[in-house]
């Protein structure tokens, strides 16, 4: 039985004192900020600000190591790097990829899930692809692009009896339909993503289970002319629709600050996630350094520059270099929007969109003591998982 | 002389049945429907709905005339187009041209001015270009585009004071700073338009007296990359800054449905502005061909699916549509309701051109510029200053 006392606690918009006592992996109370309690373990935080444990559905790589280098080792890595940064709930994210890499994903994170079950929630993966436009690769591998095929995705499904959590693909292509009722059906997120949809297209993609837009901006079309008329695209869908979930990179270059008010703005905190869409480089980059991108055997380069990894010819992105608790300093402190909206955007949000609300994402009596502790300048203190440390500060920097 | 307006559907902020009791020209009383009155000109509105009378910022020609022709017969013959369908206020709009054409449009409009002033206010030019960039000059010719030249502004601005009442031209452009001040020193609208600006130089722009931005999604930039970063651009700009006016051709065409109802819910009714940019067909029978400018020297383009086209189709030239067939399609076809879509075309430019103390409301003391309508919102008459001039 841990207590934290006298935190700054983040819920519900609100900024609230309290303690907090955690045992059994739970969350048991919300106490005042000076409360005793018999038996606990005191942990003194004098008004740090204690936020849920950050839950992260889009990093494919970091320190080294990427997802679909499709060993238990490398996702290891990946898993632990973001859990240093405050995430206690992760969904490793695939690239574009053969169908056995994406089985040997699968298995990998059986096993990292077993192995974290102390440390961190690794429910199952994120499989950003094969489904997806070609002119909307966005760098992703075009040798694996191809349609939903039954054939192929049914029994990938039941290969991974419910480690596949969330699924991006783009919902314009022939099969797509079918695709999102199947895996609506068996209990996978399914979201629009490197997509040539337009916004009437989305608009039926909704009604076959997709409710959510990977990557706002990044690989998705705007209002385009056809014959001179207008036709609107998923960005405008993204904008209008109010019960669709839009994810957004937030490591503050993807989104730079006056378009992240700008979403902030027309779309609110009340529909927007954060990401990270992580590579393999985050952690390990210098500034002005030639990095691999995706799969070690595709031999593909990019350049790390501006806090960013960049096509060589800097026309676009490859994915952040960012982390957790660093998309919080991005988005409040760099594009100013309100500390508790970040949060709400990092831990109750996507809990919601990946339907594990009921336990996590929340400080809340009876939810999981997952627990983030910072300072004012959003300086990563402690990280708990279900009441244990499991990570802190001093460690960090080995 | 007072005259009773009775019997009408007043759309103001609401809609309410009453009467309009009118003397000297202006709006003297709101009155209940059964109204005894000593007025000596009785009209019988017979429950059709009355609004303040349309202003119209942005529109080139009807009727089979445009502006740029420069006759008054191309003056009257538009002008009174616009007047039927309910635009008691006007902004007569050029496009690129000479020198030449633009002196020869400033006679044509100063004389029209005065001879349709009891009838219709010509309340003053509106200059389309040609200060823009070449790739966003929509159309327009280009051996007359150009950034700002001051010894042009200048000359056309002198030679016809208190002629020309709004002025579009791109941000971005060298030399826009000055002719924002000089414009607005001048009593001249700058507007945002057919540009590729950043938001830097549309916050710039700001600082010199823009605060328009013409027809919303046509021939303005859009997000841009720089080095990968994203950088918004005009368009965002319109949704993102409170202080900007924002004008939408609502023709049917230029924006889809889902389209414009989005640009409602987003930036509101308090800040969009209507307008037709009305062509020379509109409100002809013509079906085919079209001239944009001036009959010697205009642009030749398509008329197709109820808009003109280049003769690509890859973009528009403009509308062919008129006064209330844009309330039409702000209230019918996008649904948004009434008196937001008639404010839109009423009070929002009225404060756009600073004369919302006078025009653009149906309040006592206002001026008596009316346009009646039915169900279907077919113009069945129109006041201006009190005299009905449609009927």
């Amino acid at each position: 039985m841990i207590l934290l006392r006298n935190v700054r606690m983040i819920e519900g918009g609100d900024v609230s004192p309290a303690s907090l006592l955690m045992d059994d992996g739970v969350l048991q109370a919300i106490l005042p900020p000076d409360a005793a309690a018999e038996n606990a373990e005191v942990r003194e935080c004098n008004g740090l600000y204690a936020a849920p444990g950050l839950i992260e559905q889009h990093a494919h790589g970091a320190n080294g190591a990427d997802v679909m280098d499709c060993t238990p080792e490398a996702m290891d890595t990946v898993c632990e790097y973001h859990l240093q940064h405050g995430v206690t709930t992760f969904y490793p994210t695939t690239s574009t990829d053969s169908d056995e890499s994406i089985r040997r994903v699968i298995d990998a994170c059986r096993t990292v899930s077993a192995q974290r079950a102390a440390r961190q929630n690794v429910p199952g993966i994120h499989i950003e692809g094969q489904y997806i436009s070609e002119a909307r690769n966005g760098g992703m591998y075009l040798r694996y692009i191809r349609t939903p095929d039954p054939a192929e995705y049914v029994p990938l499904v039941a290969y991974a009896d419910g480690w596949i959590k969330r699924w991006s693909i783009a919902p314009e292509l022939p099969g797509a339909l079918v695709f999102g009722d199947y895996c609506t059906a068996h209990g996978i997120v399914c979201s629009v993503a490197h997509s040539d949809a337009t916004y009437d297209e989305v608009k039926t993609a909704m009604a076959h289970g997709f409710r959510h837009l990977t990557h706002f901006y990044s690989d998705m079309n705007s209002v385009v002319r056809i014959n001179g008329f207008r036709t609107m695209g998923a960005i405008e869908a993204g904008y209008d629709f109010d019960d669709l979930w839009i994810e957004v990179i937030g490591d503050g270059c993807h989104i730079p600050p006056q378009l992240m008010q700008y979403l902030y703005r027309h779309v609110g905190p009340k529909r927007m996630h954060l990401v990270s869409d992580s590579v393999r480089v985050a952690g390990t980059a210098k500034e002005g350094e030639y990095v691999d991108v995706g799969s070690r055997d595709r031999n593909m380069k990019g350049i790390v520059e501006d806090g960013v990894v960049k096509f060589l010819d800097r026309s676009a992105f490859h994915g952040s270099i960012a982390s957790g608790i660093e998309l919080l300093r991005a988005s409040h402190r760099k594009a100013g929007l309100p500390l508790t909206e970040c949060v709400r955007m990092l831990t109750a949000n996507p809990a919601e969109i990946m339907r594990i609300d009921d336990h996590k994402g929340h400080l809340k009596e009876g939810w999981d003591a997952d627990v983030v502790l910072f300072d004012d300048d959003l300086n990563l203190k402690e990280v708990f998982y279900r009441g244990c440390s499991v990570h802190a500060e001093h460690t960090a920097s080995n | 002389m007072k005259t009773l307006l009775k019997n009408v559907r007043i759309v103001e902020g609401g809609v309410q049945d009453g009467s309009l009791l009118i003397e000297g020209g202006k709006i003297r009383a709101i009155l209940p429907v059964q109204t005894e009155s000593d007025a000596e000109t009785v009209i019988d509105g017979r429950g059709n709905y009355v609004s303040a009378g349309l202003i119209e910022l942005h529109s080139h020609g009807s009727g089979g005339h445009d502006y740029m022709d420069g006759t008054q017969e191309a003056y009257h013959g538009a002008a009174e187009m616009q007047l039927q369908h309910g635009v008691t206020t006007l902004l007569p709009t050029t496009v690129a041209a000479s020198k030449a054409e633009y002196l020869r449009t400033l006679d044509a409009f100063r004389t029209a001015k005065e001879a349709r002033k009891d009838r219709q206010c010509l309340y003053g030019m509106h200059f389309e270009g040609p200060f823009f960039p070449v790739q966003r000059a929509g159309g327009m010719d280009l051996r007359y585009i150009s950034a700002p030249d001051p010894a042009l502004y200048e000359e056309l601005i002198s030679y016809a004071p208190g002629c020309i009442a709004r002025w579009t031209a791109a941000p971005e452009l060298p030399g826009i700073a000055q002719f924002g001040d000089y414009c607005t020193k001048h009593g001249i609208l700058p507007s945002i338009g057919h540009t590729d600006a950043t938001i830097r130089e549309v916050r710039a722009a700001k600082e010199h007296g823009f605060r328009h931005i013409t027809h919303l999604y046509s021939d303005m930039s859009t997000i841009t990359r720089e080095s990968g970063f994203r950088v918004l651009g005009v368009l965002e700009c319109a949704y993102a800054m409170d202080d900007l006016w924002v004008e939408v051709i609502t023709d049917g065409c230029h924006l889809p449905s889902d389209l414009f109802r989005m640009i409602y819910k987003l930036i509101g009714p308090e800040r969009l502005q209507l307008c037709s940019d009305s062509i020379r067909p509109a409100g002809t029978n013509e079906t085919e061909n079209v001239i944009v400018g001036s009959l010697e020297s205009g642009v030749r383009g398509i008329i197709e699916d109820g808009v003109a086209k280049f003769p690509d189709r890859s973009a528009f030239y403009g509308s062919i549509a008129l006064g209330n067939d844009l309330v039409r399609v702000a209230a019918k076809k996008v649904g948004i309701p009434l008196p937001e879509a008639i404010r839109m075309m009423t009070e929002n430019p009225a404060k756009i051109l600073g004369i919302d103390d006078r025009k653009g409301h149906i309040r006592p003391g206002f001026d008596a510029d009316l346009m009646l309508f039915d169900d279907n919102i077919d113009v069945t008459g129109v006041l201006y200053a009190g005299k009905e001039v449609i009927g």
